[in-house]
């Protein structure tokens, strides 16, 4: 089925089409909530309510972009929406140290998907959403600021701190492998 | 937009954006559940639910009015239903001779009861007509077929003028002479188009024994009876609309007391109101009973803080060098250990919103009653339709936050049953309208957070009631 055909089959509501864009389009979505979810349950649910929103609102797609990316777009702002109810901020402090990147390239290349998964997702709450919005969805800060409801200053901020935070993890990962060998 | 490009960025943008899990079907079920006609108009029903149960509210409040209106019909002509054990009378306005009104009288069991009054068809039907005969038993006749002067029905202007005229000794009429025997003193002189002088028989009884109310059993074609004249009875239904500030009371158990503790400090009562649009149906003088719709809300501030230190030892390996007498400096590995403490900091602030939908039943007593004034206790079951909450609490494992719209939501949907007792006041500002001070304690007796959640929530209030009452 193409995706042409799953998006007319899912603008009638057939069940069959919206099932297939389910089995396709489902667990790159649940690894983009799980980034923005503080637990999996929670993935799970923005999950839900996004796909909701996808086929409530599939006949709106103009086909101007990729439709994978606008079922992101779709994920995120769920995402958000949930950050956005809980209002969190949280806030880590004590990691002062600078710490340089390794110059290894094939030591970085060999950090699998779920190392760095498990890193993203051990970010404060405040940082991880600026940094995945940022560094992964590619937003800018003066968009991180207007979705945030934050200053630019705030968004750069964070993010400066979400990348020391991951600096040190990657380190401190790629020391344990050494010491493995 | 990506003018400042860091490595970290790049390696976590290559290693994520196409990053994919297995997806579970469960999540799936879930979502087909929710494509289906009947999840859609439920959840339809779920988010206007307000709306919805506000129409129903209205619809059930014109129906019990309307109910109340036909019930209360007949009661309001109770006076008039006193005729209903006398013999049938039928009133109307008859076209009269100009400047008169007249009323033709139509008494079926006098016509049987009297025959007397009348010689036969051709003696009593002396206009023709049907009306001319009923006339005869019951314009001022008595049984005896006397004519009582004073009796308005005998002064009827057109029943003299259209006809009856002819059985009394009227030189201007010969048609029926000498065939009906009227004795001397049943003799008016009252001629053909003339008009006596006694007052309009359809306005004013001049004799309160002739009044068709007060002596049913010997009916006479009086004036018809004037509603308004009637004393109708107080109707037993009434339409209260109260309005209350509340001053709500909290409990919170849990095994925890630091939980408990931890919640009455982060979480602070806000404003709370009630009110009630209801119905009363008085029982008898001492006990009514009410019951409506009520609907409540109250607020809760949230501002919780917690700090949370996790030490932990980082262990690295730094290169170094020692100063060896004889090879000079001689490079060597060496382990340093670092502490790492991580202070986090969780703060959230809400504006916690708790909706009820309640139908009360209460049994009202009144122990003391005045002139205006009523006083009384009224208590019964409040029975909830629907419990609906907003906001964030604070968990009872590791001081998580639960945000009420997630599926995390630990509340139940259905708030069970309170108590309600209050004192009840009513003063009387007319006829129809009261006015109602109704102070009094509203007791939860069921938890409203779910048995899993292992917290136990139960709110009371007291409550300051002051309202309208209006009765039909």
């Amino acid at each position: 089925m193409s995706e042409e055909e799953l998006i007319n089959g899912c603008v009638r509501e057939d069940r069959a089409s919206q099932y297939a864009l389910y089995k396709t389009y489902a667990g790159k979505m649940l690894a983009v909530c799980r980034r923005y979810a503080r637990t999996d349950l929670e993935a799970e649910d923005i999950l839900q309510e996004g796909f909701i929103k996808v086929f409530d609102n599939v006949s709106k797609f103009r086909h101007n972009g990729s439709f994978e990316g606008w079922i992101r777009r779709i994920m995120v702002n769920t995402a958000l929406k949930l950050y956005r109810k809980n209002s969190f901020k949280n806030e880590v402090i004590g990691i002062d140290d600078n710490y340089d990147m390794p110059q290894d390239a094939t030591v970085l290349e060999k950090m699998s998907q779920a190392e760095l998964m498990k890193m993203v997702q051990g970010l404060p709450e405040g940082y991880g959403i600026v940094f995945n919005l940022y560094a992964i969805e590619g937003f800018s800060h003066a968009e991180i600021a207007d979705t945030l409801g934050v200053n630019e200053g705030t968004s750069r901020s964070q993010l400066a701190k979400a990348r020391k935070w991951l600096q040190k993890k990657v380190i401190d990962s790629q020391k344990i492998e050494y010491e493995r060998k | 937009m990506n003018e400042n490009r860091h490595p970290i960025d790049d390696l976590f943008r290559d290693g994520l954006s196409q990053h994919s899990v297995e997806a579970p079907m469960h999540v799936w079920e879930r979502i087909d559940q929710t494509r289906t006609p009947v999840y859609k108009l439920l959840n339809n029903f779920k988010q206007n639910s307000r709306w919805y149960l506000s129409v129903a509210a209205g619809l059930v409040l014109m129906s019990s009015a309307a109910i109340m209106f036909l019930v209360n019909e007949p009661q309001q002509g109770l006076a008039e239903g006193t005729l209903s054990n006398a013999p049938q009378i039928h009133t109307e306005k008859t076209p009269s001779a100009p400047g008169t009104a007249a009323f033709k009288t139509t008494n079926p069991e006098a016509e049987i009861a009297n025959p007397a009054n009348t010689s036969g068809p051709s003696g009593t039907d002396i206009s023709g007509t049907e009306s001319a005969g009923t006339e005869t038993a019951g314009s001022g006749t008595t049984p005896s077929g006397r004519t009582n002067p004073t009796d308005p029905g005998s002064s009827t202007p057109s029943q003299y003028a259209g006809g009856l005229s002819t059985q009394f000794e009227n030189p201007g009429t010969e048609e029926m002479g000498g065939e009906v025997a009227v004795p001397e003193y049943e003799k008016t002189a009252v001629g053909e188009g003339e008009i006596p002088e006694t007052t309009d028989a359809g306005t004013e009884p001049t004799d309160p024994n002739t009044d068709p109310v007060s002596t049913p059993p010997t009916p006479t074609p009086g004036p018809a009876p004037d509603k308004k004249q009637v004393p109708t009875e107080p109707s037993d239904w009434a339409l209260e609309v109260l309005g209350s500030y509340d001053f709500m009371s909290r409990r919170i158990e849990n095994a925890d007391p630091a939980y408990v503790s931890a919640r009455k400090n982060a979480e602070k009562m806000g404003a709370a109101y009630t009110f009630q649009l209801r119905a009363q149906y008085r029982l008898n003088d001492a006990f009514a009973l009410r019951s409506g719709v009520s609907f409540s809300q109250h607020h809760e501030k949230l501002n919780f803080t917690h700090t949370q230190s996790n030490t932990e030892i980082v262990e690295r390996q730094e290169t170094g060098y020692i100063l060896d007498p004889i090879n000079g400096p001689t490079p060597i590995t060496y382990t340093v250990r670092d502490t790492v403490t991580t202070t986090t900091t969780t703060s959230a602030k809400s504006d916690n919103t708790y909706t009820f939908i309640d139908i009360p039943v209460l049994l009202n007593y009144t122990f003391y009653t005045s002139n205006k004034l009523n006083l009384g206790v009224s208590g019964g079951p409040v029975f909830n339709l629907a419990f609906k909450q907003k906001g964030q609490i604070i968990g009872p494992v590791n001081n998580e936050i639960i945000d009420l719209n997630s599926s995390a939501n630990p509340f139940r949907t259905y708030a069970g049953v309170n108590l309600m007792l209050n004192l009840s006041a009513s003063y009387e500002l007319n006829k129809r309208f009261d006015l109602l001070f109704e102070p009094g304690l509203r007791y939860g007796m069921s938890s409203l957070t779910s048995k899993g959640f292992g917290v136990t929530q139960k709110y009371s209030s007291v409550n300051l009631f002051t309202g309208i009452r209006y009765r039909f």
